[in-house]
């Protein structure tokens, strides 16, 4: 324990004046409670000094200040990305439809009623009578009469789609085909097709 | 410094209600963090998500080939918001609604003035229907038309590529469900289950990633395969079509089965359903004619009556046989043929050329009832075929207990008995067999989205008549076609053919009128057959005798020859002698 010795200041000079006379005086003494000791701070430890350092602390905001804005930065790319998403979500979905819009389409011109009607309009005719002839030996079995003889085969198995799903692919291009008129030569020629126009697929006359 | 205990008081008195705050707000905390925080969590996880259908998709009808006959498509309905219509601006141009209702009829097709009166039956209501089932094209079109107080759903559709093409098998979908065909009869496996997605989404609709709390995938119906050809199937309904609306038929049917499997490749029935639009068809022609009709077949029974009687050796080809001029079946009750006659000397074949009643009864006299019930349901006549397609008939056969004695005569030549078309097809595929009944098959099978494959049909055979008794029965046919009545009429160059034909009564409340049910049936190449094929008119009104159907057998078969590439026929036809 370590006490402090009272400051001692230096007498004042005696002021002789006749009839007064004082004693020197004391020296005057703060009174002051005596202090604890101070305590004593350990020393830092040499590692952890080592790491605290301006340098160090600098790196530990940087990186905080990073990942937050690293953080807000993820969050507004996703915000955006959620309307990317949902764009490209909306255009997939409205391929799908599209595609499948077409596959229907297609599914209808694919019908044998559109094929046959198409086929009809350009000129050509069913053969009742089909011949066949073997390779091996060349026979020929049926008459092999030209189809030309037929007339346009008017039935027609119903397929609403026809018309609505394809209002113009399925006889675009393709012209009707006239009515024979009377008379021996027209009676071979069953089926005569106009003359095409514009886009039209050639429609030759057929005999 | 010196503090007076007045401003200690203070200090104290303001830390104190620091604290209390302090304390409020960590208690309120602690309420909001922990202990609601599970309710107050599904709170907010109920404001901010979304959950969204996913709709199965109803499964495909397809042919033997993959080609569509029947397949879900998205639709749309154009509504309104009847208190909503008004004038509206389209750059700077002022739209007036029956402007805007016209425009949007012109896209559509639909009528203005129905869309006209759907808005002003409830002028005050926020919903109506203007168009129903759009497609995609025209949506966006109307779209594009930009009109404030128009609005647009999805309406889940079925189409039919191929319209009435196998219409009356495919059936077709009402608003609540299947109705009828293989959309019914097959529903279990067509059928979808919805699935549903649960997400969080913006205050903007946008789904915020990565947000989905829970998915539950939709499950698409199957795929229904039928072993039908759409192309031989659109050629015989265009044949029957066309032969039906010249005879002025009520009704016609056409059946193109290959004998190897029992398979159909074409069932065709006259009037058609185009399921794109039932509203075009009678209710009668809905269905499934070939399944459902029975009638008295007659004379096209005959061929399986002698084959089973060669099989059980009662007879042979060319066995020979006195013919009557009538035959006594009870008191004051004689069978008759066709055309009248004295007595005749006819050979098995002969009689069978003749198409001749009585020859069949003097060939089957040795046969009791029994006998002549077991040959007759041995080849299914009197049960459902095994397709058991929807409705389908059993036809009627009288048990021996109950069958009287005219009819125990009848039956073995197609009287006082009944079978649809499809059980008629599949005997005619047992004589073209070698004797073995394959069950007739129109579904080959459902197939799931996983690859697995369920409602395959049986495929075992059973044998009904040896196969040599089938070949030479065959073989008579063949005699048929070559001399018989058709014989002008059914030739396909270049092969041989076997058919029966047969022209029946149709009885009026039990007695038999003038009307007529008409039908060719025959399998070839005669000598090693393909294909059966039976075809029938129902009530002719001209030409009321097999003679009117015959052509349209020899497109029929001609085209399914043709079409599967059978080679031309090899070898001589048996000319088995007619008389004696």
């Amino acid at each position: 324990m370590s006490t402090i010795t009272p400051t001692r200041y230096p007498s004042a000079p005696a002021i002789n004046r006749p009839g007064l006379s004082y004693a020197p005086a004391e020296p005057y003494v703060r009174r002051v409670a005596p202090l604890r000791p101070a305590p004593v701070a350990a020393a830092p430890r040499p590692r952890i000094r080592a790491i605290i350092t301006l340098r160090n602390i600098t790196i530990v905001v940087v990186a905080i200040a990073a990942i937050f804005v690293g953080r807000l930065m993820i969050s507004v790319a996703t915000d955006a990305n959620a309307y990317a998403i949902a764009e490209q979500t909306r255009l997939s979905q409205n391929l799908a439809l599209d595609a499948q819009f077409i596959q229907e389409q297609l599914n209808v011109l694919n019908s044998p009623q559109n094929l046959s009607t198409v086929a009809q309009k350009m000129g050509m005719i069913s053969n009742p009578s089909p011949a066949f002839l073997r390779i091996s030996d060349g026979k020929k079995w049926g008459n092999g009469q030209v189809g030309a003889r037929g007339v346009i085969d008017r039935t027609s198995i119903a397929n609403a789609l026809v018309g609505t799903l394809s209002p113009t692919a399925n006889t675009q291009g393709v012209a009707e085909p006239k009515t024979p008129s009377g008379g021996a030569e027209s009676r071979q020629q069953v089926i005569v097709v106009t003359e095409s126009t514009t886009t039209a697929i050639p429609a030759p006359n057929t005999h | 410094m010196y503090r007076s205990p007045e401003f200690s008081r203070r200090v104290a008195f303001i830390l104190g209600f620091a604290f209390l705050i302090a304390t409020l707000f960590i208690g309120r905390l602690v309420v909001i963090q922990v202990i609601d925080a599970p309710r107050l969590n599904a709170e907010a996880e109920d404001r901010r998500s979304f959950t969204r259908v996913l709709p199965g998709v109803r499964g495909s009808v397809i042919d033997a080939n993959g080609v569509v006959l029947a397949e879900s498509v998205e639709r749309y309905d154009i509504t309104a918001s009847p208190r909503h219509v008004g004038e509206f601006l389209r750059d700077d141009v002022t739209i007036t609604p029956d402007q805007a209702l016209a425009e949007i009829a012109n896209l559509t097709g639909a009528r203005v003035d129905d869309m006209r009166k759907a808005i002003d039956k409830d002028p005050t209501s926020d919903f109506t229907y203007l168009v129903k089932g759009v497609t995609i094209e025209t949506l966006r079109e109307v779209r594009a038309l930009n009109i404030p107080w128009a609005y647009d759903e999805p309406r889940p559709s079925r189409t039919y590529p191929r319209g009435a093409v196998g219409g009356n098998l495919v059936g077709f979908m009402g608003t609540d469900g299947p109705l009828t065909g293989v959309e019914y009869y097959k529903n279990k496996c067509l059928a979808a289950t919805d699935g549903t997605m649960t997400y969080a989404q913006g205050s903007d609709g946008i789904r915020i990633p990565g947000s989905t709390y829970n998915s539950v995938e939709p499950k698409n119906g199957g795929t229904i395969k039928l072993t039908i050809d759409s192309d031989l199937q659109w050629f015989a309904q265009k044949v029957i079509s066309a032969r039906g609306s010249e005879l002025q038929a009520q009704w016609a049917t056409a059946l193109i089965v290959r004998v190897s499997d029992g398979h159909i490749l074409a069932a065709a029935d006259w009037p058609s359903v185009d399921p794109n639009n039932v509203d075009g068809s009678d209710v009668e022609d809905m269905g499934a004619r070939l399944f459902s009709v029975p009638y008295e077949p007659g004379s096209v029974f005959k061929p399986m009556t002698i084959a089973s009687m060669i099989d059980q050796g009662l007879v042979r080809p060319n066995d020979k046989f006195t013919v009557p001029g009538r035959f006594k079946v009870a008191d004051n009750k004689y069978i008759s043929d066709s055309f009248e006659h004295g007595t005749l000397n006819r050979t098995t074949t002969g009689i069978l050329v003749d198409s001749s009643n009585i020859g069949m009864n003097v060939m089957a006299k040795s046969l009791d009832k029994k006998e002549r019930y077991d040959i007759l349901t041995s080849y299914g006549i009197g049960s459902q075929t095994a397709v058991k397609f929807l409705g389908e008939d059993p036809g009627y056969i009288a048990t021996p207990d109950v069958v009287d004695n005219v009819t125990r005569y009848t039956e073995i030549f197609g009287q006082g008995v009944t079978a649809t078309s499809a059980q008629m097809a599949s005997v005619y595929q047992t004589l073209g067999n070698k004797g073995v009944r394959m069950p007739l098959t129109l579904v080959s099978g459902c197939v799931h989205d996983d690859g697995t494959v369920t409602d395959q049909p049986p495929t075992e055979g059973v044998r009904v008549i040896s196969d040599v008794a089938a070949e030479q029965t065959v073989s008579m046919m063949e005699t048929v076609s070559r001399q018989g009545a058709l014989r002008y009429l059914v030739g396909i160059p270049g092969y041989r053919i076997a058919i029966k034909s047969g022209t029946a009564e149709v009885a009026r409340r039990g007695v038999y009128s003038s009307d007529r049910i008409i039908s060719v049936a025959g399998v070839a190449p005669a000598e090693n057959p393909k294909f059966a094929v039976v075809v029938t008119y129902g009530l002719p009104r001209y030409e009321r005798t097999s003679i009117a159907a015959a052509t349209s057998f020899a497109k029929l078969m001609g085209q399914a020859l043709k079409y599967y590439r059978v080679p031309p026929s090899s070898g001589k036809a048996v000319d088995w002698p007619t008389e004696w």
